[in-house]
């Protein structure tokens, strides 16, 4: 790679670079850019810095939530998955001690499996502890391990 | 496979490919323009002192 | 070796390691757990975001470098410009290959999670530098008003980094920790990794080099131009008198 020596460059007029656009076309993409951060950084204020609840905090706040939407993150529980239909899904959600059971509306992502966390996106239905949700998310660890180790290392 | 690997590494291989050929046909047409007659001839593959 | 020589070789090796992580990530490695053959994007994806801060970093030291005691350098200005030029072409590139993967594993193609947020703001944030080194001017105010906007933009960078660490995330933390001591993949995985990692930052100085070339050169036009109306100018002016 060129990388620039010490030495300063010769003195000289240096023009217009010939990469300058229209001052009209700039003033469209700046606004769109302008535009574009704002809205960003709506979002990150508004959905990406509080991005979901813990199941044990959406208890406790079960008051406060009524049936407004939010996501809620959970472990799902070993044993409570059900299929309801041809395209829903049932199952309990597990974190720090408390419990909720939610009715997902959709058929859940290749990954979805109980043992692993989920964030979930709906609401608590009328004034029970049911968890009403149209939409799974798995989140998964940043481990990745090999299928068939055994393949590997013949002898295991 | 399931096609989005697939997608993955198209979309990657065939974008770096296009962005690194219009950065050197760009170049080269620059430098076939500097090589012209707006500045005095230069020997071919000469160096930059950029 | 020559600078043209050195170049080269590091395209050649860009592109050599490039093929060798494409091969070895579609074919050689096996499926993981959970994912199955949806491991695979693990080879493409971090590089991707990792040489996209690289890009953003070296942007930033040389707008740093520019902006330090007046040196004014305006290759130090060109070099700020190629670099960031590349890193949002791989910007996108993480977002597109970020989305593919989210798709089957996570089952949405985006959402509003810390990570993929201040993300796609990093990618906007580097268009608005790239459309602000285009406003017409006089060439040292353009210069210095982008490396200003150079240091301004970065700050975002360490955000994006920690953003799955300080707020609650979809996205899993970085499978390559930072300090270097945990690396949460194994055997051949890792090894195609670390390669992908390399292959593609190889990429990025043999892209940013030509990219910085072909700076250079329009600058240089833009001189010669400036002189030869000048020159014309000057004669028409003889003339006259």
């Amino acid at each position: 790679m060129s990388t620039p020596a010490a030495a300063p460059p010769p003195p000289g007029t240096r023009a217009a670079r010939p990469g300058s656009t229209s001052p009209r076309r700039l003033a469209v993409v700046g606004l769109v850019i302008v535009a574009a951060l704002g809205f960003l950084v709506y979002k990150g204020l508004t959905s990406a810095i509080v991005f979901f609840r813990t199941t044990n905090q959406a208890v406790a706040q079960r008051a406060q939530l009524g049936n407004s939407t939010f996501q809620l993150e959970g472990t799902v529980v070993q044993g409570t998955v059900h299929r309801v239909g041809t395209s829903q899904v049932s199952f309990d959600i597990r974190q720090g001690g408390a419990t909720i059971h939610v009715e997902n509306a959709g058929d859940p992502p290749q990954m979805f499996k109980p043992g692993l966390p989920v964030v979930v996106v709906g609401h608590f239905v009328g004034s029970s502890d049911v968890f009403s949700s149209d939409q799974i998310m798995v989140k998964h660890s940043q481990q990745y391990i090999a299928e068939h180790p055994n393949r590997v290392r013949a002898s295991s | 496979m399931s096609g989005y690997v697939e997608a993955g590494y198209g979309v990657v291989l065939v974008s770096l490919a296009g962005y690194a050929l219009s950065v050197v046909s760009r170049e080269r047409k620059a430098r076939r323009r500097a090589a012209g007659p707006l500045l005095p001839e230069r020997a071919p593959g000469q160096q930059d002192e950029a | 070796m020559t600078r043209s020589r050195i170049l080269t070789t590091t395209g050649v090796l860009a592109l050599v390691g490039i093929a060798a992580t494409v091969w070895l990530g579609l074919w050689v490695t096996p499926n993981a757990v959970n994912f199955g053959d949806l491991v695979r994007l693990l080879y493409i994806h971090p590089p991707m975001a990792w040489v996209a801060f690289l890009a953003y970093g070296m942007a930033f030291l040389s707008s740093l470098g520019y902006l330090w005691r007046r040196t004014r350098d305006p290759r130090l200005d060109r070099l700020a410009g190629a670099s960031a030029e590349v890193g949002v072409v791989f910007t996108g590139l993480t977002l597109i290959t970020g989305s593919i993967w989210g798709r089957p594993t996570w089952g949405v193609w985006w959402t509003w999670d810390p990570l993929l947020t201040t993300t796609a703001l990093l990618f906007v944030l580097y268009l608005g530098y790239l459309a602000l080194r285009r406003v017409p001017g006089d060439p040292e105010v353009v210069a210095r008003r982008s490396a200003i906007a150079a240091l301004i933009a970065f700050v975002d960078v360490p955000i994006v980094y920690f953003s799955v660490s300080w707020w609650r995330s979809l996205h899993q933390a970085p499978t390559v920790d930072l300090s270097g001591r945990h690396l949460y993949v194994h055997g051949s995985m890792a090894w195609t990794l670390l390669l992908g990692f390399v292959s593609f930052t190889l990429a990025y100085a043999w892209l940013t080099a030509h990219r910085y070339r072909l700076a250079a050169l329009a600058d240089r036009e833009a001189d010669e131009g400036l002189r030869q109306a000048l020159d014309e100018r000057r004669a028409e002016g003889e003339v006259l008198v």
